[in-house]
């Protein structure tokens, strides 16, 4: 009997050993489908035009007047983007939408964008406050101070996986490995 | 020989600002990650893996223009001046870390190997510096005076502002010394007085010549009108701040040029004279926002920081993406 009890609690922590890490955490989170301005100055649909039919999205906060996290965000996300080189926007999408929309024009998206060497398939994001704001709450990334915006990724995709979250300043293996995995590139 | 070195640099301020060939080197390595053998500087990141030039992620965009730090998104930057790296009974970090005093070959090893003298790992956050022997001798150079180094003209007792105003201008030469005579008989700003420098306003190569000599921490003055793309690139150039009481045109073209403000947009007579005197309100009210540790970098970002400021009936903001203060309609 108490064997059995044993073998059960081993089944057990063999079952959770196996269960993959993009389980763990995973935030009920919905993209809503508000409208923010892209860099280019275009109108875009959250959800519609940048998170529909991706297998894998990675969204994170920046904003340009920033200089001690955000460059390291960006050359993170950079090389996040290498790594994808073989898949086509259609597949990724990658957000960074700025916790200062007041400040940050698209204009000054752009070069920033520039600056971290961004290719197609990565969009920065601003827009009136009131709408960057109301993204910002649904998505749990909203900052009271910008200063104090969490250093945080969402990686998920369009469908009921949902998103856990990766450290935007940890080394960038954790992060390209489960962009990788959503896309299939690597077994969960 | 030390006192006699410090009593000498007390009494000759102006020298304080000079750096040397080699420490004008490493501060452009601190600041811009520009090195000065004319090979490129690279930080490296997550164990290598991930190479940048340095001009995206240079020593003073996280560790600040003084070596304290800006801390941002939970990320602390320690403080990296000399004197605070060098403590001679070992250093206590906030993050429990605590390594021993670091020397010029333990602090090179530091940025290129990330490693502290007892041979901690430095955070994740920190990069790796790839750089030649010429250019790390430098930036060492420049970190002995790192947060010695007063902005030009600052003193303990006294900020030197220049006023730039054309030679009929009297009217208001008289009421900006009585402005700024009261402001300092009124206790001045953190224990500092403003002591003007009256100047004709003139051509931009002249200008920039003076602005070499004259060291003055600011500017203020009645009109650009004219001047405007010829004069705002050079007290840009001189990371000089100006505040214009007027511009006709003001040269506002992306990227802005950050050092340069102004009142309003018209051109001489119209609101001249008294936007002459809500600069120096702007002055005044940036220079006690940017509190005692006044730097050209924290006084701009005083100036930035003004929303819907209200001076004397004068409605004034400015932000990142705004020079003029007062909204047009």
């Amino acid at each position: 009997m108490k064997d059995s009890r044993y073998i059960l609690v081993l089944i057990a922590l063999f079952l959770v050993l196996l269960d993959p890490p993009r389980a763990v955490g995973a935030l009920n989170i919905t993209v809503p489908d508000i409208v923010l301005v892209k860099q280019n100055g275009q109108n875009v649909h959250l959800y519609s035009d940048l998170v529909k039919g991706r297998k894998a999205v990675v969204i994170n906060t920046i904003f340009t007047t920033c200089t001690t996290i955000c460059p390291q965000i960006g050359v993170r996300i950079a090389r996040l983007q290498k790594a994808l080189a073989e898949f086509s926007p259609a597949d990724y999408s990658l957000i960074s939408i700025s916790v200062d929309p007041v400040v940050d024009t698209p204009e000054r998206l752009r070069a920033w964008a520039a600056k971290m060497g961004a290719r197609p398939g990565w969009t920065l994001l601003t827009g009136p406050k009131m709408q960057v704001d109301a993204v910002l709450q649904k998505l749990t990334l909203a900052t009271p101070d910008k200063f104090t915006h969490s250093p945080v990724s969402l990686v998920g995709s369009d469908g009921p996986d949902g998103f856990v979250t990766c450290n935007a300043l940890a080394g960038g293996d954790p992060l390209i490995r489960l962009v990788q995995q959503r896309l299939g590139a690597v077994k969960k | 020989m030390r006192h006699f070195f410090a009593a000498y640099l007390l009494l000759v301020p102006s020298l304080l600002a000079q750096l040397s060939a080699s420490e004008r080197c490493g501060k452009e390595i601190y600041m811009r990650g520009v090195g000065g053998s004319g090979k490129e500087i690279v930080a490296l990141l997550d164990n290598g893996q991930t190479r940048v030039p340095a001009t995206l992620t240079p020593c003073g965009s996280c560790h600040g223009a003084d070596g304290r730090g800006k801390p941002e998104g939970g990320v602390v930057p320690p403080d990296i001046t000399w004197d605070a790296l060098t403590k001679p009974y070992g250093v206590y970090r906030t993050n429990g870390r605590s390594h021993a005093p670091y020397t010029e070959s333990t602090f090179k090893r530091a940025f290129t190997m990330g490693t502290d003298p007892s041979g901690n790992k430095l955070d994740t956050v920190m990069p790796r510096f790839q750089l030649s022997y010429e250019d790390a001798a430098c930036l060492v150079a420049f970190m002995k005076k790192l947060g010695h180094l007063a902005d030009p003209g600052i003193t303990d007792e006294s900020i030197r502002i220049g006023v730039l105003l054309g030679p009929s201008d009297t009217l208001i030469r008289t009421t900006l010394a009585q402005y700024f005579d009261k402001f300092n008989r009124d206790g001045g700003v953190y224990g500092r007085t403003v002591e003007l420098v009256f100047h004709d306003r003139e051509g931009a190569t002249r200008l920039a010549q003076w602005l070499n000599r004259a060291s003055v921490f600011a500017l203020i003055g009645n009109d650009l009108t004219g001047a405007e793309s010829d004069v705002a690139p050079v007290l840009n150039d001189a990371e000089t701040p100006s505040i214009w009481a007027s511009a006709a045109e003001p040269d506002l073209r992306q990227p802005l040029k950050p050092y340069v403000f102004y009142v309003r947009v018209a051109s001489r007579p119209a609101h001249t004279d008294a936007d002459s005197l809500t600069a120096a309100r702007i002055l005044t009210a940036g220079l006690q926002r940017a509190g005692r540790s006044l730097t050209r970098q924290s006084f701009v970002e005083a100036l930035e920081s003004m929303y819907k400021v209200d001076f004397g009936g004068v409605e004034v903001t400015f932000g990142p993406n705004r020079r003029v203060g007062v909204s047009q309609r």
